[in-house]
């Protein structure tokens, strides 16, 4: 698409020149921002990105059959305000430059109400819990003034719904264990039902279920009351008030909790319920200036356990659930959990009270087709230039003995390794069509670049950190080439690119030091049996807190439609993910196998999951012998089967894998202690630079789109005032 | 890129008007319409609003119960299999939904002696405010009246409020049951029975009443009207000049 023409000067003025570096979402979003047509074209942006695609962490490309090859499992959530808020204005500006043609946002991204957790079950074993979470006014990035889902009165309402739906609505369920081979009688549906229905009141009533869930849920409409009178209540009275109606529910579940699975959950979830609302006043959360940044110091099960939830409560899938979501592990170890308590409160608070439409809402082809294409092609139609193949090398800062009295330190120039040139100086075409939609490809358009063909027989992998091979060097100097700088690299890559800053600057040193990351592994098969004939046996959705390495599974046979299977399409597709552990010694950076390895190591633990894991959840995918029924796999490269596809695991290599550890692929994390020491994108130290990403202080603090998206809007506002701070949805938030 | 010749004077970003975004909880509820008129102004507007509010929880959660049960007894009749033990079931189930306000007013004792500062133990954290004071006790009295089964039950907050369970009389034909619980807050307790309702709010029942006998003890008078539907009906009782609530009864109507 050609950029429109007449965008880039403001009159006789020069535009101001931002380079923005990667082209994740933080750099999308402030370069979505800077480009408002309300600025008149007073800012030109060209997003500096290595390789040939955007997304950073969020990136995915089409391989074989069309394919969706992602970087992870990518679900947005219902209170991503901020990302959504944008991402429909990019749609809508693209269908009215359009004359109304295009698709709608809402047409690729599907509501998921289903979430499902994993434990073990009392009896030996894992039980499955899932929850249909019920639908809330509106839809994401809706205008606050017609929905506010930050009232007081909505958290509360949300409060309630959500204990009726956890306590009254969860589903307990566990793998049959029924074989592939074996064929059981249709059961007699009719007759069944009712005596479902006689046997689940019955057993509500034998276990108090409806009176306990009744009990949680008039305590919270006592607290809601009791919040209001704070200003004339004093607080140790609150405290008081509210340990004493922790220990009367307690009381009331205390007597029910058995080795029943279908009841320990209840009382797990209103565990948690209660030492969250004890702690909250306990620890002044109400009055305290930080709001839930008061308690960043202690983890997320440490300050549960000090305001009394039980050990159980404190180990079951519930808690857990936050903390693989986030993948709070330090250093990718399992044993090894660690979240800031509250980000873990202000997160919580987000998921489950402030969604709309759906907790959840999957995309229904790759992040990079529904996200980063449509980004792409609205920029470059407000005149955005984009320079593929440009690896930063370095941040190198003014010196410091010239500035003048007065003047802040800035940034001089940026180094870059040029990976690739194109043929002739042509701007690179990145987008490639498959049924109907930009993609971008699993590999570069290696037909457009110099060597191209050298290119490709030398395996060049452009986004490799160890992977330094070049054509060219670039220097860009301030007043030349830019003005200002908004850097939007993963902050895993920050010590190799920002030196010079992090030696000077005792808080960009504590920064890099503190605010730590982690690899991550991920998995994606297409199978030609549906979910059903696995033998998963409720209404497909996301799973978590299920067995290391791979805890979180996602469904996602919605987006086999949007590949280009031809013939044979999978019946579904199972993207898994979770953390990577890092080796005991951080390789070298010119260890150019280091992914590589990494990749294999990634294969090997998914060929393990899959023969010994995976059959608690689809328990016909095994044979007799244990085995995963390796035939259930689909190849791109032969899914009409003519052959009868080989049972042998060395099928799993017909499928995809990603270890993700190059530095700025890493996930950032919100350990305790951490955040104090995040850098916002308002901080002015360097007067012609901001920084961008969900690393940074963006108030929300977490590893997420909507943080990446939040903190790019920041670093749009940093250096014109725009978007206003009261605009950045959830900004302001306790 | 063509390079532009560089520009005379360098651009500097503005110091921003603030660095990081406001925290402060009531100051977020103030931004997002939940104004200082929501928050009570003084201990006894407090205790108001929770009186208030408690009223109208007991009542929403019975009418919850209720539905819950109407919607089961649908979902049933309309199978090949119903029976007289399917509706037994249905008619528990609406009575737990009872017991849970009683258990209400358990709480709402208990928050009542935390807001007046009675003196109380040292807390642990999660374990119970110490209290200071015996725990409540449940007198009961079963009967029959007008070939209805009756169940009076008193729970006295204070010691000095006289524990005697009012008598219940019934007339009207088809009643099968009436479960009285009482509990009086104050010596100066003055009950009135709220509007009872079944099914929802499809049924309505009225004529529920107490009265003063002509020994001046306080019964309660259960009136039903010829043709009035079958059903459990429920409904709170509260104190007439506080309305804080102290109470409910139910009624069954058989067909």
């Amino acid at each position: 698409m050609r950029p429109a023409k007449g965008k880039r000067q403001l009159g006789d003025r020069k535009p101001i020149e931002i380079a923005v570096i990667g082209g994740g979402c933080a750099s999308i979003a402030a370069a979505f921002e800077l480009t408002r047509p309300q600025h008149k074209g007073a800012y030109h942006v060209t997003i500096y990105q290595l390789g040939w695609r955007l997304g950073g962490k969020g990136s995915s490309g089409r391989g074989a059959a069309g394919r969706i090859e992602e970087h992870g499992l990518h679900v947005w959530l219902g209170c991503y305000d901020n990302a959504f808020l944008l991402l429909r204005q990019c749609y809508e500006e693209l269908k009215t430059n359009n004359k109304g043609r295009g698709r709608n946002w809402d047409e690729l991204f599907l509501p998921d109400s289903h979430i499902a957790v994993a434990g073990n079950s009392a009896n030996g074993g894992w039980v499955n819990w899932a929850a249909h979470f019920p639908p809330a006014p509106g839809l994401p990035g809706d205008p606050l003034d017609t929905n506010n889902p930050f009232t007081l009165k909505h958290y509360f309402a949300r409060g309630v719904a959500l204990l009726r739906t956890l306590l009254l609505g969860l589903e307990t369920f566990r793998a049959s264990g029924a074989t592939a081979s074996s064929a059981e009688p249709e059961p007699d549906h009719a007759q069944d039902q009712s005596d479902a229905i006689v046997a689940r009141v019955a057993s509500l009533l034998r276990i108090g279920a409806l009176a306990s869930a009744a009990v949680a849920v008039e305590a919270l409409a006592l607290v809601e009351a009791a919040l209001k009178s704070m200003a004339a209540v004093p607080e140790n009275t609150v405290l008081k008030l509210m340990e004493a109606i922790a220990a009367a529910v307690r009381k009331q579940f205390e007597q029910l909790v058995a080795t029943d699975d279908h009841i320990r959950y209840q009382w797990e979830i209103v565990d948690l319920i209660l030492a969250n609302l004890v702690g909250a006043i306990r620890f002044k959360l109400l009055t305290d200036p930080r709001g839930l940044d008061a308690i960043n110091h202690f983890d997320h099960r440490e300050w549960l356990r000090l305001n009394g939830a039980s050990e159980r409560a404190i180990d079951s899938p519930f808690t857990r659930i936050l903390y693989d979501m986030a993948l709070a592990y330090v250093d990718g170890d399992a044993d090894r959990p660690a979240m800031a308590a509250g980000v873990a409160l202000r997160g919580t608070l987000r998921f489950f009270f402030c969604y709309r439409g759906a907790p959840l809402w999957k995309m229904r082809a790759g992040m990079g087709d529904v996200v980063f294409a449509p980004f792409y092609q609205a920029l470059r139609r407000r005149g955005v230039s984009f320079k593929f193949f440009h690896r930063l090398r370095n941040v190198r800062l003014a010196d410091a003995a010239k500035l003048a009295p007065g003047e802040k330190q800035y940034v001089e120039a940026l180094e870059f390794d040029v990976q690739a040139e194109t043929l002739g100086g042509r701007d690179y075409r990145p987008l490639v069509e498959i049924r109907g939609m930009s993609c971008w490809p699993a590999a570069p358009d290696y037909r457009q670049l110099k060597g191209g063909a050298r290119m490709r027989r030398d395996q060049r992998d452009f986004e490799s950190h160890w992977d330094n091979r070049k054509a060219a060097s670039l220097e860009l100097r301030v007043m030349r080439d830019f003005d200002f700088v908004v850097l939007g690299v993963g902050v895993g890559a920050l010590p190799g690119v920002c030196s010079e800053i992090i030696a000077s600057n005792p808080r960009w040193r504590r920064m890099v030091d503190e605010v730590q990351t982690v690899a991550t592994q991920a998995f994606q098969i297409w199978l030609g049996a549906d979910l059903q004939e696995l033998g998963w046996d409720i209404p497909p959705g996301t799973l978590t807190s299920f067995v290391k390495p791979f805890d979180t599974w996602a469904d996602m046979g919605h987006v086999v439609p949007a590949e280009d299977w031809r013939d044979h399409p999978p019946r579904t597709a199972a993207y898994f993910c979770n953390v990577l552990a890092d080796p005991p010694h951080p390789p070298d950076t010119s260890d150019i196998g280091y992914p590589k390895r990494r990749g294999e190591e990634v294969r090997a633990n998914a060929i393990r999951f899959l023969n010994r894991d995976i059959q608690h959840l689809w328990p016909k995918a095994k044979r007799r012998s244990g085995e995963f029924r390796w035939e259930l796999l689909v190849d791109p490269n032969a899914p009409d089967n003519r052959k009868k596809p080989t049972a042998r695991r060395s099928r799993f290599d017909t499928q995809y894998w990603t270890a993700n550890v190059n530095p700025s692929d890493r996930y950032v994390l919100s350990l305790p202690g951490s955040c104090e020491h995040r850098i916002s994108p308002l901080d002015n130290t360097y007067d012609n630079l901001t920084i961008a990403g969900d690393w940074t202080d963006c108030s929300l603090n977490v590893g997420c789109v909507e943080a990446a998206m939040m903190s790019g809007r920041l670093a749009a506002h940093a250096i014109c005032g725009s978007p206003a701070l009261e605009d950045i949805i959830g900004y302001d938030h306790p | 890129m063509a390079k532009r010749p560089p520009t005379k004077k360098r651009s500097r970003r503005k110091n921003p008007d603030r660095n990081g975004p406001r925290r402060g909880a009531f100051e977020h509820m103030d931004r997002n319409g939940d104004g200082p008129a929501l928050v009570s102004k003084t201990v006894q507007q407090a205790i108001t609003n929770m009186v208030q509010l408690s009223s109208t929880v007991i009542e929403e959660q019975i009418r919850a119960g209720q539905a819950a049960a109407a919607r089961m007894r649908d979902g049933i009749a309309n199978s090949r299999q119903l029976n007289t033990d399917v509706n037994l079931v249905i008619d528990n189930l609406v009575a737990t939904t009872k017991d849970v306000g009683a258990t209400w007013l358990d709480l709402l004792s208990i928050m009542a002696r935390s807001i007046n500062a009675q003196p109380s133990g040292p807390t642990t954290p999660g374990g119970p405010a110490g209290s200071g004071s015996s725990q409540p006790r449940t007198i009961s009295q079963t009967g029959t009246s007008g070939g209805a089964a009756t169940i009076s039950n008193i729970t006295a907050a204070d010691p000095a409020i006289s524990a005697v369970p009012p008598e219940i009389v019934v007339t009207g034909k088809g009643v099968q049951k009436v479960v009285l619980d009482l509990r009086p807050h104050a010596p100066r307790f003055v009950p009135i029975v709220r509007e009872l309702l079944a099914s929802g709010q499809k049924h309505r029942l009225s004529a529920v009443k107490f009265r003063l006998s002509a020994q001046k003890r306080l019964v309660l008078a259960v009136n039903v009207p010829r043709g009035q539907a079958a059903g459990t009906y429920t409904g709170v009782i509260v104190d007439s000049s506080t309305n804080h609530p102290g109470g409910t009864v139910s009624v069954t109507i058989g067909s």
